[in-house]
């Protein structure tokens, strides 16, 4: 078996390809059900914000977010059973510290910009959210990732644009978008 | 110098390869998501799957999720060391010019 320097790169090429492909389909499979799980507790957060006054958020969002911070850990220890290596550890960590980079973030511009209407405090997370999905989608050459946050920052942005009275309702569609989005990623 | 492999340089059997290689750390991987990876149809993959099952590369497992059968595949020990090599086949051939 005699092979030519060009047939050499095309089979590498075709190796690259594939690798890429199924590196991607994994990574989108694990984050599925994290996308899943969170959309479901911004739809009943955000929902709960569109039916209690102001002051009760904090009590409605309490619950929810222990929810999702028990789930997302267990999702964590079940990947790291079925799965020998140690990417998933440290994409674990790594999701850990973001999310609290994220959380320390939006509670700095709040504190910075003092909010007078209670209306940032639904719509501002949710862009934050979308910028945070569509720059990881970025990085990690995962183009479901960007589309994913580009279609949670536009529902939210346009939803608030024509209907801010409504803002919590057009965030709670942003978490639709986020189960839609952790139901395509299971589709790889 | 590395040596090539006939059996694996076959365009579909190469990625079916490369698909079980780069997910060697995983139980597997599902028929059907092997089939997106690659891009083969139902028969062409179970037919190279045979080749490969045969040569000792690749090990498939059948079972059942519920009533559902699966099928999931997945790349022996022989079957790294025999992609890594052709690997560094393909590497070296671009490298020496021919």
């Amino acid at each position: 078996m005699s092979l030519s320097p060009q047939q050499a790169a095309a089979a590498l090429d075709d190796i690259d390809c594939v690798e890429q492909r199924t590196y991607r389909a994994r990574g989108y499979a694990i984050a599925s059900p994290y996308l899943i799980l969170w959309g479901l507790i911004w739809i009943a957060g955000y929902g709960a914000c569109a039916v209690l006054p102001p002051e009760r958020w904090g009590m409605a969002w309490l619950p929810l977010v222990i929810v999702g911070a028990l789930g997302s850990t267990w999702f964590g220890m079940r990947a790291r059973s079925s799965h020998a290596g140690s990417a998933e550890r440290s994409s674990f960590g790594q999701a850990a510290v973001m999310g609290l980079a994220i959380f320390a973030f939006i509670a700095a511009v709040y504190y910075l910009f003092q909010p007078q209407s209670p209306l940032p405090y639904l719509i501002f997370p949710s862009f934050v959210a979308g910028l945070v999905y569509a720059l990881a989608g970025a990085v990690a050459r995962m183009p479901r990732f960007v589309w994913i946050g580009a279609g949670v920052f536009l529902l939210t942005l346009g939803g608030y644009a024509f209907a801010p009275q409504w803002s919590a309702i057009w965030a709670a569609a942003g978490g639709c978008g986020l189960v839609a989005g952790g139901l395509w990623l299971r589709t790889v | 110098m590395a040596k090539p492999d006939e059996l694996i340089h076959q365009s579909l059997r190469l990625k079916i390869m490369a698909a079980l290689h780069a997910a060697r750390a995983e139980e597997g991987i599902e028929f059907s998501r092997l089939k997106a990876l690659t891009g083969a149809t139902d028969g062409n993959l179970g037919s190279h799957l045979g080749t490969l099952e045969t040569a000792g590369y690749v090990a498939v497992a059948k079972d059942f999720v519920g009533r559902k059968p699966r099928t999931r595949v997945s790349i022996t020990r022989a079957g790294e060391r025999a992609f890594r090599e052709h690997r560094d086949y393909l590497r070296e051939v671009i490298e020496s010019g021919g």
